[in-house]
């Protein structure tokens, strides 16, 4: 390996971090400069030719000639692969706007600087060396915080890209995912359990997609749940019971496809203990529509993420690290970390009447089911101006006397109202086999965010992925132990005014980096980053295929330009909106109006 | 020359019954041109109404069949129906007739651009309208049909304020008729008399059960010399087989006939025994005596044949009719009309001797036989065959269609004979029904009618103080409390109507008519409102003053001269 040195006064200057990383750098690659007949050296890295070795210029020439053509001055360019920089500088002398040359290979660049006079650089940016993640950023910076990433156009230098595919794969996948972002309007089908703790995050999402401006379809399964109830009522025998909750399960599940299929969705998103089938998951796919699933439960205690995780197109956890791994093992290559959120439409801070403040105020209080941790810790807290709420507490144990409408399941409305009237909110996340604080604890429950959300203060025990998301101290406080939780009671009920400052910290963090929108657009991102075309696109009633049709009807384009970004446009919706509108009611709309009657009648004549 | 579009998007038997309006039309503006827009289904039978100069034919198909597809079809359905109303538009219409009461004939009428509108139609901002009072009617009669004494033809007529009665008509071209001669001439024996029998229907459930056809048809082979000749759809050929396994002398032609060869053959017919179906319109467009089996939705006095003498016999069983959309698994009038009472009138009707009246004997118990007749003012009327003693509903739904005439005709002062009014009616009353021996007083209860003038004359001063000069339009706490006070008077009205369904037709008039005011200015509002009120009020008082005066006075009186002509005619006897 050569050990190269590099004295550079420009790139001291200019990227002092870049040259102190590469002053003294052992190369990857073995980098061999060679002369040209054309006087412009060439270079072989691995054997492989970076370039011509008869011209290397007139060859980057010939390759800007082609990349540049349909490329307008609005554009980013974005250049993979440095070299010798030959490419790189006979675009900058032609393309005069914004230019991103790409290299994650240090000994590349240390080669090419000491190689050739580099001129080009001090008018471009250069992302050098850097991860996949922080080129994007670089990127993102070029295009001067506009998302449009649709005006990142890439140029490929493709040895560069062969000697460093991984990371260009990635750079690609992440760039396709911003690039899809600005796909507006997709019709996303958010399914929802039939009952538990996943089926308010179900609608938490769907509400995000839609403030997102997607178009959302609901399927609620929650109205299944006295079915499922009946069905633990009509007999004794397991195997019956089994028998039909399994077709209870199958009619929900065919429900997706009837209802993905007529709405023309793009996705289909679950959460946790929605029902689905693998038939069903795979006529989805057989249309064109990716199947996501978010498992919002920890992934050792809830182990039938084996089963499913494998079937579905994407998998997004609460988790990372181990259970990543395990899935990886299974062969789950699209799953993603997509940690809990708060909807701020609906955990948002309160002014309460002094009723609710006597009604659900209190010193300290819980909210959330009576697991085994939690009945241990709280027992010793009993004699402090303490409220419980939720369900599943032993009622004939000491937690009784503070325990609040005997175990009643609060609403989220309720919900809100406690967390904003407590003063000290304790949230000991659950756990059945420990005595009190799980010191494995990774994931962070959604009470977490929602109690900032609400700028309510909380006591928090201590979670691996915490720090991630809350600067401790400054925006949350935690105790490693239950045996901190008296003193840091004590602490913070004589701190009124530090509570009041952690708690409107934790807020601000939750509306920058918590809420479900941005959830919600992480999950969209991941998503498209590897699907090309939303179905909705192909689908001949998505408003772009309409507006092309329409282009010799300036009438009509008119009216429909209003659903530009609207994805899948039915003759319903179009009606819909012109009945909800107000003022003169024009001769395009009125024949729509027309067209819709017709349906009707179609439909009264079930032809359609 | 005046240009007139007449909309009628229907079947069969609606269009045959516009054509009295057509005829009243080319009567009433003899140089006028008239375009009458249809169904496409029904080409030949709009070709066949005298009168239409222009057809415009809309294809249902056409329009949805783009739509029908997995999506793709928008732009293309939007093309055709631009190209569609683009043309109406461009026809320059002095006037449009919209018969359709549908809302989507309300929006083809809003693309027609013309500035005379009678029927549905959209406002400006895309609300339902519905200019014309008997539109309104009409409108008001399908939500509340069994209170409707007006036949189809009638209410078309006078939604296009054309002359009743009204004259049916349909052209049968030269080859029809040689058509039919030949059919005939193969089929029939010279002596017999030809029956038409149109067992299907548009619903299972207005369609008497073929079974029972059968058996009626066998009943009157036994005592007339009859040839069967058995009509009806493609569809219905079934219907048609299982009629002629019974009674082989019978003719199948169902979906056989062209709509012109129908005609021609209905025509050669000497009785039709049907159910409420189009070729029944054909057959009293034709003169075609009819014996109509109403059953299910059928309501008679709406869509019975038009003319005179033709027979309705219709089951006595509290669910008829039922709702258009109702689908009945009983089917329980079917049962109440025997073969029996329909071969027995058939034969009748034969022989020409149908009797002015029919005993209430055990025979007919189950069934109301009805005639078809028109009324002084040439309206089409139905007349019981068999007198039954006079009923609350009776007086009332005939007091109510007296009422309708006159208030909806805008007949001046019409409100203010109601001692002349109360003698007519009761005369014919007592020429349809046996009058009641005992007291008369509490056969009608008029309590709700009394709530509904309170609640008028309730809204007519409120409405009228509205509108008056003196509430100033700054005085925002007046102006909203009388416009509180108004929505609750019709709140209250809504109510009313539902504890008591007779006055439910005249509620709903009010609020159909009311729907259709428009402008912004407060106090014309506030004074269209008040008219509104005012006419309620009429209405309600003009049916509680003829009703008592029918059964105060003229009611007694009748029953005196009815007692008179008995004697005299023992006397002369």
């Amino acid at each position: 390996m050569n050990r190269i040195n590099v004295q550079n006064p420009w790139l001291s200057r200019s990227f002092p971090d870049l040259f102190m990383k590469i002053r003294d750098i052992t190369p990857n690659l073995t980098l061999e400069v060679n002369p040209t007949r054309s006087g412009h050296p060439t270079l072989k890295a691995d054997g492989i030719q970076v370039h011509s070795s008869y011209d290397p210029l007139r060859e980057a020439e010939s390759i800007a000639e082609k990349a540049l053509s349909g490329i307008n001055e609005n554009d980013v360019l974005v250049i993979c692969g440095l070299g010798l920089g030959y490419l790189a500088e006979v675009i900058r002398q032609r393309f005069h706007g914004k230019l991103v040359v790409v290299e994650p290979d240090l000994g590349m660049i240390h080669k090419a600087l000491s190689t050739r006079s580099l001129s080009f650089i001090p008018q471009a940016t250069a992302a050098f060396g850097l991860s996949p993640e922080d080129t994007t950023k670089v990127i993102q910076s070029a295009l001067e915080n506009s998302n449009d990433w649709k005006r990142v156009r890439l140029i490929k230098h493709q040895p560069s890209i062969k000697l460093n595919a991984g990371f260009y794969d990635e750079l690609n996948r992440i760039i396709n995912g911003r690039r899809n972002q600005c796909v507006e309007g997709l019709g996303i089908l958010v399914v929802t359990p039939i009952y538990g703790g996943s089926l308010p995050v179900a609608h938490y999402c769907a509400s995000a997609f839609e403030r997102l401006g997607h178009r959302v379809e609901l399927l609620d399964n929650e109205i299944y749940n006295n079915a499922r109830l009946q069905i633990e009522s009509i007999s004794s025998n397991r195997n019956h019971r089994n028998q039909l909750t399994g077709l209870l399960t199958t009619l929900m599940a065919e429900s997706i496809t009837a209802k993905a299929l007529d709405r023309a969705v793009d996705l289909v998103f679950l959460t946790a203990q929605s029902p689905m089938s693998p038939n069903v998951i795979r006529e989805l796919r057989g249309q064109g529509i990716p199947a996501a699933f978010w498992f919002v439960e920890d992934w050792q205690y809830f182990t039938y993420w084996r089963d499913w995780a494998p079937l579905y197109d994407y998998f997004f956890t609460i988790q990372k690290d181990g259970f990543n791994d395990a899935l990886a093992r299974i062969g789950v290559k699209k799953s993603h970390y997509l940690p809990l959120a708060a909807d701020t439409q609906v955990h948002k801070p309160l002014t309460l009447t002094e009723n609710e403040k006597a009604e659900f105020g209190s010193t300290i209080s819980h909210l959330g089911a009576g697991y085994h941790n939690r009945q241990e810790v709280f027992s010793g807290l009993t004699d402090l101006d303490f409220k419980l709420w939720g369900n599943d507490w032993d009622e004939l144990k000491s937690l009784g006397q503070i325990l609040q409408r005997e175990g009643a399941r609060l609403t989220t409305e309720e919900s809100v109202k406690v967390f904003n009237a407590t003063d000290i909110n304790i949230n000991l996340h659950s756990s059945p086999f420990h005595n009190g604080v799980n010191p494995e604890g990774d994931y962070v429950n959604p009470r977490t965010f929602e109690i900032a959300a609400c700028e309510g203060f909380q006591l928090v025990d201590e979670r691996s992925l915490l720090p991630e998301m809350f600067k401790i101290g400054s925006e949350i406080t935690t105790f490693k132990h239950e045996s901190e939780v008296r003193e840091l009671i004590n602490h913070y009920r004589a701190n009124p005014d530090e509570r009041r400052r952690i708690a409107t910290a934790a807020r601000r963090r939750v509306l920058a980096e918590h809420t479900y929108e941005i959830r919600m657009a992480e999950v969209l991102e991941f998503i498209y980053s590897y699907e090309t075309t939303p179905a909705s696109r192909r689908h001949p009633d998505h408003i772009d295929n309409l507006l092309e049709e329409a282009e010799d009807d300036p009438e009509l384009t008119g009216l429909l330009s209003h659903y530009k970004g609207k994805g899948v446009v039915t003759v319903e919706d179009i009606a819909d909106d012109i009945r909800k509108r107000e003022g003169e009611l024009t001769d395009p709309e009125a024949i729509f109006l027309l067209m819709y009657e017709f349906r009707n009648w179609a439909k009264e004549k079930e032809l359609v | 020359m005046k240009r007139i579009l007449i909309i009628n998007i229907a079947r069969m038997g609606d269009l045959i019954l516009s054509s009295p309006l057509v005829a009243g039309l080319k009567e009433k503006y003899p140089d006028c041109e008239i375009s009458l827009m249809h169904s496409a289904h029904f080409g030949d039978v709009v070709a066949a109404i005298p009168g239409v100069d222009h057809i415009i034919s809309l294809s249902m198909h056409d329009v949805i069949s783009p739509l029908l597809t997995n999506g793709g079809g928008i732009s293309k359905a939007y093309k055709l129906l631009k190209s569609i109303t683009d043309d109406l538009h461009n026809r320059n219409f002095d006037q449009v007739i919209n018969i359709t009461h549908t809302h989507f004939s309300a929006v083809i009428t809003s693309l027609v651009h013309c500035k005379t509108i009678v029927g549905m139609n959209l406002d400006f901002e895309g609300y339902k309208i519905v200019h014309g009072n008997w539109a309104n009617y009409y409108l008001n009669s399908c939500m509340n049909r069994s209170f409707n004494r007006f036949n189809q033809v009638d209410i078309n007529c006078r939604i296009g304020d054309v002359n009743l009665p009204g004259e049916l008509g349909l052209v049968i071209k030269d080859e029809a008729r040689i058509d039919a001669g030949r059919i005939i001439n193969k089929y029939k024996k010279s002596e017999r008399r030809l029956i038409a029998i149109i067992p299907g229907a548009s619903t299972p459930e207005k369609a008497w059960q073929v079974e029972l056809f059968a058996q009626t048809m066998a009943e009157i082979e036994k005592s007339n010399a009859v040839t069967f000749l058995i009509f009806g759809a493609r569809s219905e050929n079934e219907l048609g087989q299982k009629l002629n396994a019974v009674i082989p002398q019978s003719i199948n032609l169902c979906g056989k006939t062209s709509f012109q060869l129908l005609t021609a053959l209905i025509d050669e017919c000497d009785l039709m025994i049907t159910n409420d179906t189009g070729p029944m319109h054909i057959a009293a467009t034709v003169g075609t005596p009819v014996l109509d089996v109403s059953l299910g939705s059928a309501l008679s006095h709406e869509t019975a044949p038009y003319g005179r003498n033709h027979v309705v016999i219709e089951p006595r069983i509290e669910c008829y009719p039922c709702h258009p959309k109702q689908r009945c698994t009983h089917r329980s009038c079917h049962q109440r009309i025997s073969p029996f009472m329909v071969s027995e009138l058939a034969t009748m009707m034969l022989e020409e001797r149908l009797p002015d009246s029919l005993s209430d004997n055990q025979t007919f118990k189950d069934v109301n036989i009805l005639v078809t007749s028109f009324d002084k003012n040439g309206s089409w009327e139905l007349k019981p065959l068999i007198k039954r003693p006079l009923t609350a509903v009776d007086i009332y739904n005939q007091a109510l269609r007296e009422m309708w005439k006159m208030s909806l005709n805008g007949q001046p002062e019409w409100n203010n004979y109601y001692e002349i009014v109360a003698r007519e009616i009761s005369s014919e009353l007592r020429k349809d029904y046996i009058l009641p021996n005992n007291d008369l007083h509490n056969l009608v209860d008029l309590t709700s009618l009394r709530s509904l003038c309170t609640l008028a004359s309730r809204g007519l001063e409120e409405a009228t103080e509205l509108a008056s000069s003196e509430v100033n339009n700054t005085d925002i706490v007046k102006i909203s409390r009388l416009g509180e006070g108004l929505k609750n008077i019709d709140l209250d009205l809504i109510r009313l109507a539902y504890g008591s369904p007779e006055v439910k037709p005249l509620v709903s008039q009010y609020i159909y008519t009311k729907e259709n005011l428009t402008g912004w200015e407060l106090s014309s509002l506030a004074s269209q409102t008040a008219k509104l009120h005012e006419k309620l009020f009429n209405w309600a008082r003009a049916l509680i003053k003829w009703i008592n005066a029918i059964y105060e006075g003229a009611l007694k009186e009748e029953r005196v001269r009815e007692q008179v002509e008995k004697m005299t005619k023992c006397v002369s006897v």
